[in-house]
């Protein structure tokens, strides 16, 4: 065995979200990455289907999806079929044995041989060094790509439960705003519409979510505050002049105004809990930092309350730390906007006494602050070299470094639930805004969009 | 006679209900809801009346301090802080809300652009503002400001939005925050030279909607910038 990995073993079984799927009673045992790379090699040979109901392109489109998966899942990384040019094709097959010492050559740790047999797809998943596997089996699949893509993302995350015992992320949605030139226009400064659109992590299967005709942005999801309750969209609108926040329950899935306060009403985002909506508003004649007591399905539970201003300061974009007791937010206080911190005030103050604490000392120009779930970082936009990168604040340490680099304003980073990948939108060459998904294992952001529009202020849901 | 008969009836009535239904508060939250629920039934009663807000002329924002913010609990809420305001320069919006339900003023759409008017064009230039600012400097804004301070004066059915934009450089949901500064800044200023706040409203569009493509210091200029559109009540 390489003396730079470790095995660990999985002595119990596992729980997956695929309550039709089952596994062997087999252990299986898990590498972790090399000190070279943190990514383990695995390899996916195309799909067996000899007795497969669809054709061999259609298995290939959901091998291309798994596959994608893997590779973004921020802990494996697939191996092209070059790499293993030297196994023999019959190892390829899925009924075949496995000539283990060949592929521990190849560099492979795992090997995931999917079979289709009529609609019913099966996963081998094979550990070359411990000479184990397991099975998902009783996966049936529709035919229709779009739902199939769903099904597939959640075999990938069963997977990633059984090797590493932590959910993946490829079951989520992403919510985010899609600009686009206005159908009918009217005047110069009417040329452009924004919803609310809703696509699967990858960007495949993208639809509207709102169709007001008007200028949606900023979307959240407060999750449910139960497993039997459900959750709701919270976005900003245009739609009566001013920009308000709006919410819709998943519940009727009516938009309703989340507070009559006065003003513009700006970046709202949701505690860990879902029970506190914190946003931007200009009420008291200064865009300042409320917080609102919130539930999914009856929206506010009382008054706003103001709870940073500070003179000729202009405040945006809170973030809430996971026990809802601290937020970070931008604010030009200094100056230039940068991210700060600051103990959520639990009663009247004079604003003379807050002195939330300067985060982002490196570089100037910091925007959209985002902290992880796990509470152990901040990832937020900053100006570097000309262009606006993402960087991460280690709430430990009190380190920033960049994550990003090139060329492309990149901005509102957000955290996927894992507390490892984030998305955020960037320009790309052509001066595009689209959505770009990334991990703090991987340098390399992926691109999730493309086509006509631009999409912005991504969220996980 | 009768309507002011009403009135004193109705106050009298909250008053009594707030004190009556209030046992286990401070007397400080029964004296401030009373004064809410005093405003809310005068509100009503001067709608029904055909009267909307409390116009009238605002010189300093000192006047705004204390009961203002009834839709929201602020910061130096507590009765020790009333007169300490870190903001000496911020002006609360008005109580008209331009296209909620039941508000007789419109929501930005109905109010129209006065450059497209040649009579208003030359009242209602674009204030333009330095890059991250939303200070007004400059003779020439000021000079600007002042025209259509004495516009609004003389012409007291006259609304108007103030709309804040941004360049395409900065980032787009602090854009947003920022475009809401400039916007205010400029209502601020209005207020100070003598125009009813109560008919000044306040929008921003960030960087969402520049007017200038280019990349370019001019362009930019040109997008860091207030406009305006108003609304003439009959």
């Amino acid at each position: 065995m390489n003396n730079k990995t470790k095995s660990i073993c999985l002595l119990s079984l596992l729980c997956l979200f695929l309550s039709h799927t089952a596994f062997s009673e087999e252990e299986i045992t898990v590498r972790l990455a090399t000190e070279d790379s943190k990514l383990i090699p695995i390899f996916i040979p195309p799909i067996s289907g000899e007795n497969s109901d669809f054709p061999a392109s259609y298995l290939e489109d959901l091998r291309s999806v798994f596959t994608f998966d893997m590779n973004a899942n921020g802990m494996t990384e697939v191996l092209r079929e070059g790499s293993v040019a030297s196994i023999s094709p019959s190892e390829m097959q899925y009924g075949s044995t496995c000539d283990l010492a060949a592929w521990k050559g190849a560099e492979v740790y795992y090997l995931i041989k999917m079979k289709m047999d009529g609609k019913n797809l099966s996963a081998k998943i094979i550990s070359i060094n411990a000479g184990s596997s397991k099975l998902i089996d009783g996966i049936v699949v529709t035919g229709d790509l779009a739902s199939d893509r769903r099904i597939i993302h959640r075999l990938s995350d069963s997977i990633h439960l059984l090797l590493f015992q932590k959910p993946g992320i490829a079951s989520h949605t992403i919510l985010y705003s899609f600009r686009a030139a206005h159908p009918r226009v009217k005047e110069h400064d009417e040329q452009w519409v924004s919803e609310i659109y809703e696509a699967d992590y990858d960007g495949a299967n993208a639809r509207a979510l709102t169709h007001e005709n008007s200028y949606c942005i900023t979307p959240i999801w407060a999750k449910p505050a139960s497993q039997s309750a459900v959750g709701a969209l919270l976005y900003t609108s245009y739609k009566i002049g001013q920009p308000k926040i709006y919410y819709a329950s998943a519940k009727d899935g009516k938009s309703r105004r989340l507070a009559t306060l006065r003003g513009n009403q700006l970046t709202p985002e949701v505690s860990a809990d879902g029970t506190k909506i914190a946003f931007s508003c200009d009420a008291q004649g200064l865009a300042d930092i409320f917080i609102i007591p919130f539930h999914p399905t009856t929206g506010a539970l009382g008054k706003p309350r103001q709870v940073y201003t500070a003179k000729g300061t202009t405040s945006a974009s809170p973030s809430f730390s996971p026990d809802g007791a601290r937020i970070v937010f931008v604010a030009n206080k200094d100056g230039s906007p940068k991210i700060y911190m600051l103990d959520i005030p639990k009663e009247s103050i004079n604003p003379k006494d807050l002195h939330p604490a300067l985060i982002s000392k490196r570089c100037r120009e910091n925007s959209s602050p985002a902290w992880s779930p796990d509470g152990k970082k901040i990832a937020y936009a900053a100006r570097q070299d000309g262009a606006r990168q993402i960087w991460i604040y280690d709430c430990e340490s009190g380190l920033e470094r960049p994550l990003t680099d090139g060329s492309g304003d990149k901005e509102n980073p957000k955290w996927a639930p894992n507390s490892l990948h984030l998305i955020f939108n960037s320009t790309d060459k052509n001066g595009k805004t689209e959505l770009y998904l990334i991990n703090l294992n991987q340098k390399k952001a992926v691109k999730i969009t493309s086509g006509p529009g631009e999409k912005r202020f991504p969220y996980w849901k | 006679m009768k309507k002011h008969f009403v009135l004193f009836s109705l106050l009298g009535m909250a008053a009594c209900l707030a004190l009556t239904t209030s046992c286990h508060r401070s007397s400080d939250e029964v004296w401030s809801d009373s004064k809410s629920a005093g405003r809310h039934v005068k509100r009503g009663i001067n709608t029904l009346g055909g009267k909307h807000g409390e116009s009238r002329q605002v010189r300093s924002s000192s006047e705004f301090s204390g009961d203002r913010n009834d839709d929201f609990v602020s910061l130096d809420n507590d009765s020790k802080n009333q007169n300490i305001h870190a903001n000496d320069d911020v002006l609360p919006q008005p109580k008209e809300g331009p296209g909620e339900l039941g508000s007789r003023i419109p929501g930005i759409d109905g109010f129209r652009d006065p450059l497209q008017d040649a009579r208003l064009a030359p009242i209602f230039q674009h204030i333009h503002f330095e890059y991250n600012s939303s200070l007004i400097k400059g003779d020439e804004n000021l000079a600007a400001l002042h025209k259509i301070a004495e516009y609004l004066k003389k012409n007291s059915g006259t609304y108007i939005f103030v709309e804040g934009h941004c360049d395409k450089r900065g980032p787009a949901a602090y854009n947003l925050a920022l475009g809401a500064n400039r916007a205010n800044s400029i209502r601020t200023l209005l207020a100070k030279d003598g125009v009813d706040a109560e008919h000044v409203f306040t929008i921003s569009y960030g960087k969402e909607r520049p007017i200038a493509e280019g990349d370019n210091e001019e362009s930019y200029r040109q997008n860091r910038r207030v406009q305006f559109r108003i609304y003439d009540q009959r």
